[in-house]
């Protein structure tokens, strides 16, 4: 269902243009020189890897941030200093990945906080509150299902995300934003998603649609702008391109000499799974991790790839299936399996890595008090030699222990959970995201020191949404898909572009050329 | 996926405050904030050896210590509290209780019983405490606020309105007796932080607190028992706010049921402008005893300068919220 | 039809709603149930509290509480705690007797009615001030203004302030059918406050603040002027609080409002209002006020020996919160 506007092509205003912006966060940019335009009445999707610009491009749109340079253009005005209100005021909404909704609050509370509508006596009018909810919801088909006094910490997050959009539309949006709406519903809610989104743009409005899955672009958009490393790199109109065309735009790129030569001693299977099928439709998991291999996990948000490598040490709930580790079925919890060698560095630095107001010391010794101590004392030369150890390894800049991790970059404080999962020296480490939000150097000296794990025999796994690492480190690559490996791809075969086609489900295994 | 990086937002900055935020203003409020006590101690002395050389005679000199040790123990258990993420507003329940258990009991049984008695009560009401925190999810603030108006009422109860009872030698051995020219209170308070320093410093135990206070689920997920450590932190707590209430009836001499009421306010105070934070996991000792000699040596400068007693408390509430306000701005500047 | 979300499913049966209704009230039915047992059982066992003078006393007694509670509740449900409240009472108390003492006449009472509201919406006002500007902790900051106030308390008077009008009296003493006027006003008042916290932008934006800072921000609500506001209005029922213990007690009373600061949040807290803010009920506070008062009435009536009543107090206190449990938030 793409509509040709061939012919109108040329005569249209656009809504929204942007033109040359430029966006910086401490020396890092995020934007360098982009140009986007929006038409009335379309839907246009947003494409790129991580990274490369979506949420910061949109973040300025709805005026959250400010350009460092560059143009903003609304209804032909332009604009410099482009504040939220300003946005608000001018029709712009936006529906983030996290919502913005008060749990404890009622859902028509929540789609009119901003300005509830009053009785001419100053009272709120809950009758016409709940009467315009009732109208919201049932324009975005959900009318029936979902009542406006209901607390919304009792929706579904299928609901929560239609009340956010609910919310938009009180304001009247003309420009509504949706930064990857399909990443947290159910396949079956996704379908009343699109509906509704094919609603507004009938009344005129206009979405700009971030999502990963090249295939609702296909379905829902009439253009697509594709990003790559704060650029933009085309903007097309979806009849006049193709699957194969958006990935090479998205991620050709050289790669550079950052992965360390691969280890070919492979040895013994060190973790086994079998059959497995985890809470919230993963299934038919299979697959061993060896000695001295790095087994990659590739796949995009909620294709599982994260779930399966959580379970491993019993953070997400195993329905049936084996995992064994050592040939004994593996510990339930992510202490215990540590203490078995089995461990799992999860992607949330802030809440499972560290604690950021202690020192580096402190962070590296915490997981290993016991292997530090004498008859339950911590001993002093005992943790120094620990640390300075690590510092050493991983290279961690700056090499003072005693420095609080919340004052180190991304990269370091990353190195520190690395370095303290380590001292344990474990026999199975599985990776989750290792390098996100990490600067280039710090990445090579991880990966660095990942060859050195298994040049002693460590086994890796390393779940990643960064393809060149994956590419560059793996010596096998499962790629995941809707909660199923849809294809295994091995280190002589793999290029970015079969991964992609088996992540985007637009292939299957044996079709992969 | 969000941006990688961590980006301030420059839109909102600029509304904020109608002041503008320096990288030079963090830097001397980090530095005022980590050393206000100190200053603030160091500034109490110079001004009383201007204004009111009275306060360095040696019996004014005991009298400090004294004092310092009883609200220093109270604020030591504090300080473990406020660690991780809890509060107790029950210590100075908790140190009058003690002093009476073991006045009235002494008379009957031998000290030694009435002692294990009453520290058995104590390590009671702190597994209360952190039960109803831990297990039943009650807001500390409630939890031993509640706790307070019991052990309180308790004590009425038991006392019938009616202090009695001498204080035993022991007490006054471990309070007001001199070793040289130091009260053994002194003494005693030193060898508390000593042992909790040591248990901090270099026991596992120690460090959970740190680690529970400053992220939980960091500290779930490293396997640390998070309930089990915020329980023993509580016992502890009531536990050396008995033995605060003991070194003060040695002190004091008899039994005065009006015992406590301060403690509370006190021993928060003390601990915050130390610098320990009510959010959890950033705090120490160094800096509680810092607060509390602050807020003892401010208090008996009033005092000897002749101030009447409402001076006292605004003081105390100048240098509480000075210390906390500037606690609050610092905490604020440096999470931006 | 039934959907499988769990939203709302249309056509709920009769139960089904009567569970919904319970599950998310849970703590205000708590709260007037033990109110209910309470009561009925003292009804039972005495006849002193089945008179209609009793139960009327009791509610005048609760008054103060009350008063102070209604501001506290603001503050709380924004995520806050004003631990200020008594000694503002206090002194708006001193304040004003000291003025009546130098000019006992009823044409006085209006004005000073009015100075002390002043006084406590200027004491509010600069705790709001405080919270929003140095991001510090509520309690605590709240706790050394209520220090500093002691200690202004202390210099005012340390001995009872005399001479208030007879006019003022009738603040306490005025009745209408028997019943005083002030409990009238009283349930008036709290009828404002439930209105103000469930049917105003300004009191719904307590609600947002106290559920999220950063949310409420996004949705255009001015964070920082409500939380002056709840501070203000926090100030204000104190210092009215202070004024009708004037009332009642005809002295200016150095001791006034002792230990009611906490006594207010435990209402609070009792009552359902959650302490970290953006949740509870106007209602669910006044429960925590009456089981208050109740239960020391109830206490008198039994001729509970008066070292008892502390610590069954205490004991009912900590049975009511640990009763029910809330989410973990740690």
């Amino acid at each position: 269902m793409v509509e040709t506007k061939a012919a109108v092509r040329e005569t249209i205003e656009p809504i929204i243009f942007l033109r040359d912006i430029q966006k910086s966060f401490g020396g890092i940019h995020a934007l360098s020189g982009i140009s986007f335009d929006l038409l009335p009445g379309e839907i246009h999707a947003l494409v790129g890897e991580n990274g490369a610009g979506k949420s910061t491009l949109i973040k300025i749109i709805s005026g959250a941030y400010t350009p460092d340079s560059g143009i903003i253009e609304l209804d032909g005005k332009q604009y410099r200093d482009f504040t939220t209100n300003q946005a608000r005021a001018l029709g712009v909404g936006i529906v983030y990945q996290e919502f913005t909704l008060l749990p404890e609050l009622s859902v028509a509370e929540n789609i009119f906080l901003a300005e509830q509508p009053l009785h001419s006596y100053g009272l709120i009018d809950m009758k016409e509150r709940y009467e315009k909810t009732v109208e919201l919801l049932t324009r975005l088909g959900a009318g029936g299902h979902i009542s406006p006094n209901t607390l919304v910490k009792n929706l579904t997050v299928g609901e929560q995300q239609l009340v956010e959009i609910a919310k938009a539309l009180a304001t009247d949006a003309r420009i509504l934003i949706m930064d990857e709406p399909s990443a947290v519903l159910p396949s079956n809610d996704m379908e009343r998603l699109f509906n509704v989104i094919r609603t507004l743009r009938a009344e005129g409005r206009s979405i700009i649609y971030i999502s990963h899955r090249l295939s609702e672009i296909f379905e829902l958009a009439d253009r697509v702008t594709v990003l790559k490393d704060g650029q933009t790199m085309a903007t097309k109109y979806v009849a006049d391109t193709y699957h194969g065309e958006l990935v090479r735009l998205m991620v050709g790129r050289e790669l550079t000499d950052m992965y360390p030569p691969h280890n070919n001693t492979i040895g013994n299977v060190l973790l086994e799974v079998k059959d497995l099928y985890i809470e919230g439709t993963v299934s038919d998991i299979n697959f061993q991790v060896h000695e001295g291999e790095v087994l990659g996990l590739a796949g995009l948000g909620g294709s599982g790839r994260t779930t399966v490598a959580r379970s491993l040490v019993g953070l997400a709930k195993i329905l049936s299936g084996k995992v064994l580790y050592l040939g004994k079925p593996v510990p339930s919890t992510p202490a215990a399996a540590a203490e078995e060698g089995l461990v799992l560095i999860p992607e949330d630095r802030k809440a499972y890595g560290l604690v950021l107001n202690q020192s580096m010391r402190f962070n590296i010794v915490l997981p290993n008090l016991r292997q530090l101590s004498l008859r339950g004392i911590l001993r002093g030369n005992l943790e120094k030699t620990a640390v300075h150890e690590s510092v050493d390894t991983l290279k961690i800049k700056p090499a003072k222990p005693e420095i609080t991790t919340e004052n180190l970059s991304g990269g370091n404080q990353q190195k520190v959970v690395v370095a303290k999962w380590l001292l344990s020296k474990p026999r199975v480490v599985i990776f989750d995201e290792p390098t996100r939000g990490i600067d280039v150097g710090a990445k090579a000296e991880i990966y660095q020191h990942i060859r050195d794990l298994t040049n002693k025999g460590v086994g890796v796994v390393m779940a990643s949404s960064d393809l060149p690492e994956l590419i560059g480190m793996s010596d096998r690559i499962l790629v995941f898909h809707e909660g199923r490996i849809a294809g295994e791809i091995s280190r002589e075969e793999v290029t970015e572009e079969k991964i992609m086609q088996l992540a985007t489900g637009i292939v299957t295994s044996d079709a992969v050329a | 996926m969000n941006n990688p990086t961590t980006p301030k937002q420059s839109t909102v900055q600029k509304r904020l405050l109608d002041i503008r935020i320096t990288p030079r203003m963090v830097r001397w409020v980090d530095l005022a904030g980590q050393r206000a006590a100190p200053i603030g101690v160091l500034i109490v002395f110079l001004a009383a050896a201007f204004l009111a050389p009275a306060f360095y005679k040696p019996s004014n000199l005991k009298t400090i210590s004294i004092q310092l040790a009883v609200l220093g123990i109270v604020a030591v258990g504090q300080t473990l509290a406020l660690l991780v993420r809890s509060i107790d507003l029950s210590v100075g329940a908790v140190l009058a209780l003690g002093a009476v258990i073991v006045v009235q009991t002494e008379s009957g049984s031998s000290i030694g019983l009435s002692l294990i008695q009453a520290f058995g009560i104590a390590a009671i009401i702190g597994l209360a405490n952190g039960f109803l925190i831990t297990k039943r999810q009650v807001p500390p603030f409630v939890a031993t606020f509640g706790m307070m108006w019991f052990i309180q009422g308790a004590r009425l109860a038991y006392t019938k309105g009616q202090a009695s009872g001498t204080v035993p030698e022991l007490l006054r051995a471990i309070s007001i007796r001199e070793v040289g020219f130091v009260p053994a209170a002194f003494l005693v308070f030193l060898a508390v932080n000593g042992i909790v320093y040591f248990v901090i410093k270099y026991t596992h135990f120690g460090r959970w607190i740190y680690a529970v206070g400053g992220n939980p689920s960091a500290a779930r997920y490293v396997g640390i028992k998070t309930d089990l450590v915020v329980i023993l932190v509580h016992m502890t707590c009531s536990i050396l706010s008995l033995f605060a209430g003991l070194v003060l009836s040695g002190y004091i001499g008899y039994i005065d049921l009006r015992l406590g009421t301060d403690y509370n306010t006190n021993s928060i105070a003390a601990t915050i402008i130390g610098g320990t934070t009510l959010t959890g996991g950033r705090g120490n000792l160094l800096g509680t005893i810092a607060g509390v000699l602050l807020l003892v040596s401010l208090l008996n400068l009033v005092v000897v300068l002749g101030l009447p007693i409402h001076w006292q408390y605004a003081v105390q509430g100048v240098v509480l919220v000075a210390a906390t306000a500037l606690q609050g701005f610092r905490q604020y500047l440096l999470s931006r | 039809m039934k959907t499988m979300t769990n939203g709302q499913v249309a056509n709920p049966s009769f139960w089904q709603k009567v569970r919904v209704f319970v599950k998310s009230n849970v703590s205000i039915l708590l709260i007037y149930g033990l109110i209910l047992v309470v009561g009925i059982g003292t009804a039972v066992l005495s006849e002193n509290f089945r008179q209609f003078s009793n139960l009327v006393s009791l509610f005048r007694q609760s008054i103060v509480l009350g008063l102070l509670s209604i501001g506290q509740s603001m503050v709380v449900l924004t995520g806050g705690m004003d631990m200020s409240v008594a000694m503002t009472a206090r002194i708006v108390n001193l304040v004003v007797a000291t003025f009546f003492n130098a000019n006992s006449i009823d044409a006085l009472i209006l004005p000073m009615l009015l100075l002390g509201g002043v006084i406590g919406a200027i004491i509010g006002a600069f705790n709001g001030f405080l919270v929003t500007r140095t991001h510090a902790n509520p309690f605590i900051i709240t706790f050394g203004v209520a220090s500093v106030l002691r200690g202004i308390g202390l210099a005012i008077s340390n001995v009872p302030i005399r001479g208030v009008p007879s006019g003022y009296l009738k603040i306490y003493d005025a009745k209408v059918a028997g019943i005083p006027v002030n409990v009238i006003v009283m349930l008036l008042i709290w009828l404002s406050a439930y209105i103000f916290t469930t049917r105003t932008r300004p009191g719904r934006a307590l609600f947002a603040v106290g559920g999220s800072e950063h949310v409420a921000r996004f949705s255009a609500i001015r964070v920082n002027k409500t939380l002056i506001t709840a501070y203000v209005i926090s100030g204000v029922f104190a210092a009215l609080g202070g004024m009708f213990l004037l009332a009642r007690s005809g002295v200016g009373d150095p001791s006034a409002a002792e230990g009611l600061d906490f006594q207010s949040v435990v209402a609070v807290a009792m009552g359902g209002i959650s302490l970290y803010g953006g949740k509870g009920s106007i209602f669910g506070a006044l429960g925590g006020v009456i089981l208050l008062g109740l239960l020391s009435n109830v206490f008198n009536i039994l001729q509970i020996d008066v070292y008892y009543q502390q610590l069954l107090l205490g004991l009912i206190v900590l049975v009511a919160v640990a009763a029910y449990r809330s989410p973990r938030s740690l």
